[in-house]
């Protein structure tokens, strides 16, 4: 029997920098814009999409984050942009632990508590709350939209949502395409 | 897009779904759009250009940064025509003169030594012409060979690592978004006296005016009943924020960001121009 082959290794520095370097136009757009659909301000540590962008980039050519040779640059960088977003929501806590002493009698170790305090609280839940509640209100006009925001805050994709929805495939579509740039304008 | 280990909240969720329609969406639709709201459909394509300079700087330093640009991924080496024509002419010279000494033949040692001479003399005329090229093409002066004056100030301050600098720029702005102003100060100092643009210029925020009336208004729709007393107390609250502002402690840090390498800084600090003097602290 033989044993299964070795994963590909990841990509190169070299190869990273040809796949960034030959993003598209379309390609380069579509960072941007996910990159602002991971960023909610207040909830995690960016205030523009393009630090999100930014830290991505700078990790990527780096050589801190693998690029899996199966994987397709967009979803790739999407994934990375989506991570570190995700990174900085969970780990500030953990890392400012790590730097400063709680018990450490500093100005600093005063910070560090202060905002510990802060995250214990449940602040961000309540803004997260707020910031749905304020997307539901933008399609009051369209309770179809309604619904299909509805089933996409809680984790229903592809096909299931579409059949959910009750909507033809090309209502569906279009539909999402209007949510879609309803946020982009509302979050700009 | 997949980060299971990541704790999934409503946004989160919502921000997948539209991501998944972002990736679906045939470029020129998103073209189109982008058009639609910036009147150019390249807007959103060149903003990425811009980041991707300031994250190559990032990694690999001002002085390669400006040395290897993104455009030179494409191509390993780049110069003027006329350049290469002349090192062309070089080469061709050599192998005119090659063909001359192999055509005497004295003694086979001799022309291996004259050889090798003529190959050492070509290999240095290209450098010079390597050199004189990039002399030319990084401007006037030939800073882009000496190390970045961030470089050296950052050996002079503290060390710290990305993490730790990363977790003092998230932290202050974490303190500013609770409106802990103080507090989001003395974290994110620590980030901006290793020489962090990213840093400074969120230090400068601390007391731009201007940031500080947009985070005094934007704590205002939390407000969830409005009554004579709780507007009292937001508008307490609101003077209190804008009162920690200090258009010189601003323009300090956001001319050392700008020192950085931040373009951010350079917006902020024209636009603090229009505050009266009068009103700096």
């Amino acid at each position: 029997m033989s044993e299964p082959s070795p994963p590909p290794p990841p990509l190169s520095e070299a190869e990273i920098h040809k796949e960034i370097a030959s993003l598209t136009a379309g390609e380069r757009t579509k960072l941007i814009k996910i990159a602002r659909h991971y960023l909610w301000k207040g909830r995690i540590s960016f205030e523009e999409p393009d630090e999100l962008v930014q830290e991505a980039l700078v990790r990527v050519l780096a050589g801190k984050r693998e690029w899996p040779r199966d994987l397709s640059k967009l979803r790739f960088l999407a994934g990375v942009i989506k991570s570190i977003a995700g990174d900085r929501k969970r780990g500030l806590g953990q890392v400012l632990k790590r730097t400063v002493p709680l018990n450490e009698e500093t100005e600093v170790g005063e910070a560090r508590r202060g905002l510990m305090d802060y995250e214990g609280t449940e602040a961000r839940g309540v803004a997260a709350k707020i910031d749905v509640e304020r997307i539901m209100a933008l399609f009051e006009d369209d309770p179809s939209a309604q619904k299909i925001l509805m089933l996409m805050v809680v984790d229903t994709r592809g096909e299931d949502l579409q059949q959910a929805s009750g909507l033809s495939r090309t209502e569906y579509e279009s539909k999402r395409t209007k949510i879609r740039r309803r946020i982009e304008k509302f979050k700009t | 897009v997949s980060n299971k280990d990541v704790k999934q909240d409503a946004l989160d969720n919502l921000a997948d779904a539209l991501t998944e329609d972002i990736l679906n969406t045939p470029d020129d639709e998103l073209l189109r759009e982008v058009e639609e709201d910036y009147g150019d459909p390249q807007a959103l394509a060149r903003k990425f250009d811009q980041i991707l300079e300031r994250a190559e700087k990032q990694v690999f330093g001002a002085a390669a940064s400006a040395q290897v640009p993104s455009s030179v991924l494409n191509s390993p080496i780049s110069l003027p025509g006329e350049a290469i024509r002349w090192v062309r002419g070089i080469f061709d010279l050599g192998s005119r003169f090659s063909v001359f000494l192999s055509s005497l033949r004295p003694h086979t040692l001799a022309w291996s030594a004259t050889a090798a001479v003529v190959i050492l003399v070509q290999a240095a005329v290209l450098i010079a012409v390597l050199v004189k090229e990039q002399g030319e093409s990084s401007g006037p002066s030939s800073a882009a060979f000496e190390p970045a004056p961030m470089q050296i100030a950052a050996d002079a301050t503290r060390k710290l690592s990305d993490a730790e600098i990363a977790a003092f720029v998230a932290g202050g702005r974490q303190l500013m978004v609770a409106g802990d102003i103080r507090n989001a100060r003395l974290v994110l100092q620590q980030a901006a006296e290793a020489d962090n643009a990213t840093a400074a210029l969120e230090l400068g925020a601390t007391y731009d005016p201007f940031v500080l009336q947009q985070l005094a208004a934007r704590q205002r729709p939390y407000l969830v009943e409005s009554s004579p007393e709780s507007e009292r107390i937001i508008r307490d609250r609101e003077k209190k924020v804008v009162g920690e502002a200090s258009v010189e402690q601003a323009r300090w840090w956001y001319e050392k960001a700008k020192d950085l390498g931040s373009t951010e800084a350079a917006v902020r600090l024209e636009r603090l121009r229009s505050v009266p003097i009068e009103l700096w602290r």
